[in-house]
C-alpha cells in the first residue's frame, strides 16, 4: 500500500513539473497567435486584454501585402529549396565517394575538407561576401544559395551511413554491371533513406532559419527572405507587436508543419548526430 | 585490365567530390586564408589595401566597445550554458521515467528549437516588455520587482540568456534522453539489489555514464552561445543609436558585423574575427584536454 501510494506521489510529482515546464515551453507561441489577432489598441491596454475582441486577419493581411510578406515567402521557399536540393546532392554523393570508392590522395583531401570544421563560419563571412561581390551576385538569391551548398559536417555525417552498408549490396550491383553512379542513386541512397532525410531536415531547419548570411548577402528589399525582413520590420515598427506577431507567426508555421509531420526525423536526425557526433 | 578499371573508379571518384572540392576551396578554406590575411591589413572594403601587421590587434585591445563584446560573449555563454544543461539533464530525467505521455512532452519540449531565432527574439522581446509585457504583469501580480528588461542595461544579458535557455532546454534534454535510454536497465536493477538509493544511483550511474553525451553537448553549446548573433540583432540591432543598451548586450559576431559592414573596416573586423576562432579553439582544447578527468568512456 505504502509502496503504490508513493509511486502515486513520484508520478504526480513529475507530472506537475513537467506540465509546468511545458507551459513555459507554449506561453510564447500563445501570445504569439493571441497579439497577432489584436489591433495596436489592444495591446497596450491595461489592464492587459488578454484576447482578442474580435478575430480578424486584418495584421495578417496588411503584414502580407502591404508589407511585401509575400514576396519574402517567395524568396525564402526558393532558396531553401535550391540549396536543399542542390546541398544533399553534392553532399551525399561526395559522402558516397569518400565511403566506398578508392582513389590516390583520399584521405588528405577529406582531412582538407575537414579543416573547415575547425574554423566557426562567422570567420569566414568577410572573404565570402568579398568573394561574392567581386562575381557581382551580390543582392541576389544566387548570393544566399551557392556559398551554402556545400555542407562538410553534411558530407561527414553521411560518409558514416554509406560506411555502414555491407559490402556484399554493393559487389552484387558490381556483377550486373552497374555504373558507380547507378551503385549510389539506386542502391546505397535508398538504403540510408531515414538518415539522408534526418539530415535534411535539420538543415532545412538551418536554412529556413539563417538571418547573418542572407543580411550580408543581399541589400534590397526585393531579395530579402522572411528572417531578413522580420528583422528589418523589428527596426522599423518596433512597438506595433500585433503586426510584428503577424509576421513571427507567419515565418515560424512552415518548420512547425513540417515538424508536425517529420517529427520523428527530427527526433532521429538530432539524437543521432548528438550521440555519435 | 584490371589497372584500366581501378583507372576508371578513380575518374569517377574526382568526379564525384569535384563540387564538394571545388566549393569548399572556394567558399571555405580560401576565405579561411583571405580572413587571416584581411586581418593584417586596414582597407576600407574599396581603396588600397594597406599592409599594417599587428596594428588591427592592437587597437582593438583598447577598443572599449570590443572589451564589452568579449565580457559579454562571456557572460551570457558562462550563464545560459550551464543553466540551459542543468535543466536539460533535469526534464530528460522526467521523461526517461516511462511515463505514457513522454512523446507528447517531447514534442513540446522540443518546439522552441524549431522557431527562427529572429521570430523567438521578437515574442520574447513582446513578453518581456516593461508596460504591457506577461512577465510582468505576472511578476507585479505576484508582487516581485519587474524590471526594465529591454531597456535596462543591466538586465539586457539576462533577457538574451533567458530566450536562449528556452530555446535550448528540448534540445539538450532530448540528446540526453537518448543518451539516458542507452543505460542498460540491468545496471540500475543490480544496484537497487544492492541497496543503493535513487540519488546514489543517479550520481553514481546516470551521471558517469551520461559524460559523453554531456561533454558533447557541453562542446556544441559553447561554441552555439560563442557565436551569438541573430537574438542581439533582434533585440537591439536594428536600433542603430547604439549607447549603453547596444554595449550591454553587443556580442562579439555582432561586433564583426558591425565593423565589417557598418564601419566598413574590414582589416579590424577579420582581426575580430580571428579573435573568435582563437577563442573557440583554445576553450575547444581545453576541454579536449581535461575530458579524461571527468568523461567516462565505457
Amino acid at each position: 500500500m505504502g509502496q503504490s501510494k508513493k509511486k502515486f506521489i513520484d508520478k504526480f510529482i513529475t507530472y506537475t513539473i513537467l506540465i509546468l515546464g511545458s507551459v513555459i515551453m507554449l506561453v510564447p507561441f500563445v501570445w504569439m497567435v493571441l497579439t497577432s489577432f489584436k489591433t495596436y489598441a489592444e495591446t497596450v491596454k491595461l489592464p492587459i486584454q488578454w484576447l482578442p475582441s474580435v478575430w480578424n486577419l486584418d495584421n495578417y493581411r496588411e503584414v502580407l501585402l502591404k508589407l511585401d510578406f509575400i514576396r519574402y515567402y517567395r524568396n525564402t521557399i526558393l532558396v531553401t529549396v535550391l540549396t536543399l536540393v542542390l546541398m544533399m546532392f553534392i553532399g551525399s554523393l561526395s559522402a558516397f565517394a569518400f565511403a566506398r570508392m578508392n582513389f590516390p590522395l583520399k584521405n588528405p583531401i577529406f582531412y582538407m575538407l575537414l579543416t573547415v570544421f575547425m574554423v566557426p563560419a562567422q570567420m569566414t563571412m568577410i572573404p565570402k561576401y568579398l568573394i561574392i561581390s567581386n562575381l557581382g551576385w551580390v543582392d541576389s538569391l544566387k548570393a544566399i544559395v551557392i556559398p551554402n551548398l556545400f555542407s562538410v559536417y553534411t558530407m561527414f555525417m553521411l560518409r558514416q551511413f554509406f560506411a555502414s552498408i555491407p559490402q556484399e549490396l554493393e559487389d552484387a550491383g558490381k556483377i550486373d554491371g552497374c555504373s558507380w553512379f547507378r551503385l549510389y542513386w539506386t542502391i546505397e541512397l535508398p538504403l540510408c533513406r531515414s538518415s539522408f532525410v534526418a539530415m535534411t531536415v535539420l538543415n532545412i531547419l538551418w536554412c529556413w532559419n539563417d538571418l547573418l548570411w542572407p543580411l550580408i548577402a543581399t541589400s534590397s528589399d526585393k531579395m530579402r527572405v522572411l528572417s531578413v525582413a522580420m528583422a528589418t520590420l523589428q527596426g522599423q515598427h518596433g512597438t506595433e507587436y500585433h503586426l510584428l506577431m503577424a509576421a513571427g507567426v507567419m515565418a515560424i508555421i512552415p518548420m512547425i508543419v513540417i515538424y508536425t509531420f517529420g517529427q520523428r526525423y527530427f527526433i532521429e536526425g538530432i539524437a543521432f548526430t548528438g550521440v555519435k557526433g | 585490365m584490371k589497372k584500366k578499371k581501378f583507372k576508371r573508379e578513380w575518374l569517377w571518384a574526382y568526379i564525384f567530390i569535384a563540387p564538394m572540392v571545388i566549393g569548399t576551396l572556394c567558399f571555405g578554406i580560401l576565405p579561411i586564408l583571405y580572413s587571416i590575411g584581411l586581418s593584417l591589413m586596414r582597407w576600407d572594403g574599396l581603396g588600397e589595401k594597406a599592409f599594417v601587421g599587428l596594428a588591427n590587434f592592437g587597437e582593438l585591445a583598447k577598443n572599449e566597445k570590443f572589451v564589452y563584446e568579449i565580457r559579454n560573449t562571456l557572460v551570457y555563454t558562462v550563464c545560459s550554458v550551464p543553466i540551459t544543461l542543468i535543466l536539460s539533464l533535469g526534464v530528460a530525467n522526467l521523461l526517461n521515467k516511462g511515463l505514457k505521455a513522454t512523446g507528447f512532452f517531447r514534442v513540446i519540449y522540443f518546439l522552441p528549437n524549431i522557431v527562427m531565432p529572429v521570430a523567438a527574439a521578437m515574442v520574447w522581446r513582446w513578453l518581456l516588455n516593461s508596460k504591457f509585457g506577461v512577465v510582468n504583469i505576472v511578476l507585479k501580480a505576484l508582487h516581485l520587482p519587474a524590471p526594465n528588461w529591454i531597456s535596462d542595461p543591466k538586465y539586457i544579458l539576462t533577457s538574451l540568456i533567458i530566450v536562449s535557455v528556452w530555446t535550448g532546454v528540448g534540445y539538450n534534454a532530448i540528446i540526453l534522453l537518448a543518451g539516458l535510454q542507452g543505460i542498460s536497465a540491468s545496471l540500475y536493477e543490480s544496484a537497487r539489489l544492492d541497496g543503493a538509493k535513487s540519488r546514489q544511483i543517479f550520481w553514481k550511474i546516470t551521471v558517469p555514464l551520461l559524460t559523453p553525451t554531456l561533454f558533447f553537448l557541453l562542446t556544441m553549446s559553447i561554441m552555439n552561445s560563442m557565436r551569438m548573433f541573430d537574438m542581439v540583432y533582434t533585440f537591439i540591432g536594428s536600433a542603430d543609436q547604439g549607447g549603453p543598451i547596444v554595449d550591454a548586450s553587443r556580442t562579439v559576431v555582432f561586433g564583426i558585423y558591425e565593423k565589417a559592414f557598418r564601419f566598413m573596416s574590414m582589416g579590424s573586423a577579420s582581426a575580430e574575427a580571428f579573435v573568435l576562432f582563437l577563442m573557440i579553439a583554445v576553450v575547444t582544447v581545453i576541454q579536449f584536454k581535461f575530458q579524461d578527468k571527468w568523461v567516462f568512456y565505457e
